[in-house]
């Protein structure tokens, strides 16, 4: 587990949506991945916050692109996830998973 | 290729409040994204949200700074309460708030520097760390030192009005005035720092 604790939900929706769309995620297509699989509009600003704070703890890489006309001059920033940061999704994975066993109200769907 | 533009105030928002100048790729990705397709709407709703997180960032990442004002500030509007509460001469009041200014730094300095050493020789950090550490503690008090030189002075401003007669100033209007001048003060360094 990285030093600063476990992933927020957020933060894990992010790592996430970077592990399924590989080296070439940036925000836009990161926020329509969460979009997609959450119903929910996602403000592109909470995922660059996200992706601030996953980089400050290492779990994630960034390097930025070449600025292009349809975005007004600006350079895409693309993300990747580290080694560091698929280790930090697989023990959120474990440790949620354990917690979600044995649980007979979850289970079968009613309280 | 389709170059509809964004609501005018919308990206002057953006702009005014340094979120474009924080992060460009963000001000590009809104960008592309309205450009195919979303609303004005949806470009409102965005840049309010994108103005919130960089608020919380800078929070963040000042949250060191803000607490070491909060700290100066509180002892510094403590000791004016005392001084009146307890009748102090008026003319000992500068005297008194700088020196409890100043010994107000020189603790907290010293508390934060052997926290500070605790935690990174448990990391087994070298000397140079060491060095740059007790750099940057010294170079983030001289915030709170900023602000104890500024009330000491407008400690003796106010004194001197008050000595004036007919001039009635109040406890309370001068803790507004701190106030006031705390904000606008943090403001403009956060805003030079950044």
């Amino acid at each position: 587990m990285a030093r600063g604790g476990y992933l927020g939900e957020f933060e894990l929706m992010v790592v996430l949506a970077l592990i399924r769309l590989g080296e070439d995620a940036y925000g836009v297509p990161i926020s329509r991945e969460i979009e997609k699989r959450t119903g929910r509009e996602v403000a592109i600003g909470s995922v660059y916050a996200a992706l601030e704070r996953l980089e400050e703890k290492g779990l994630v890489a960034s390097r930025l692109g070449e600025p292009t006309a349809a975005r007004g001059g600006r350079a895409k920033r693309y993300f990747r996830i580290t080694s560091n940061g698929l280790n930090e999704a697989r023990e959120t994975q474990r440790t949620l998973v354990s917690l979600w066993q044995g649980l007979p109200e979850l289970s079968g769907g009613g309280l | 290729m389709n170059f509809r533009q964004p609501p005018k105030l919308a990206v002057w928002l953006l702009n005014r409040l340094g979120v474009t100048a924080h992060n460009e790729p963000l001000a590009g990705d809104l960008l592309e994204e309205f450009r195919s397709g979303r609303t004005p709407g949806w470009y409102w709703r965005q840049a309010f949200m994108a103005i919130l997180a960089t608020f919380g960032q800078r929070l963040r990442a000042y949250r060191q700074y803000l607490l070491e004002m909060f700290l100066g500030w509180s002892a510094e509007t403590s000791v004016v309460v005392a001084l009146w509460i307890f009748h102090v001469p008026l003319g000992v009041h500068a005297l008194v708030l700088g020196v409890s200014g100043l010994a107000t730094i020189w603790v907290v300095l010293y508390v934060e520097y052997r926290v500070r050493l605790h935690l990174w020789r448990n990391d087994d950090s070298s000397e140079e760390e060491l060095d740059e550490l007790w750099d940057r503690v010294l170079g983030a008090r001289f915030v709170i030192l900023g602000y104890f030189g500024y009330f000491v002075l407008n400690d003796a401003i106010v004194v001197l009005l008050d000595l004036l007669p007919g001039s009635g100033f109040s406890p309370p209007f001068i803790m507004m005035c701190h106030g006031c001048w705390l904000c606008w003060a943090t403001i403009g360094r956060l805003r030079r720092t950044s």
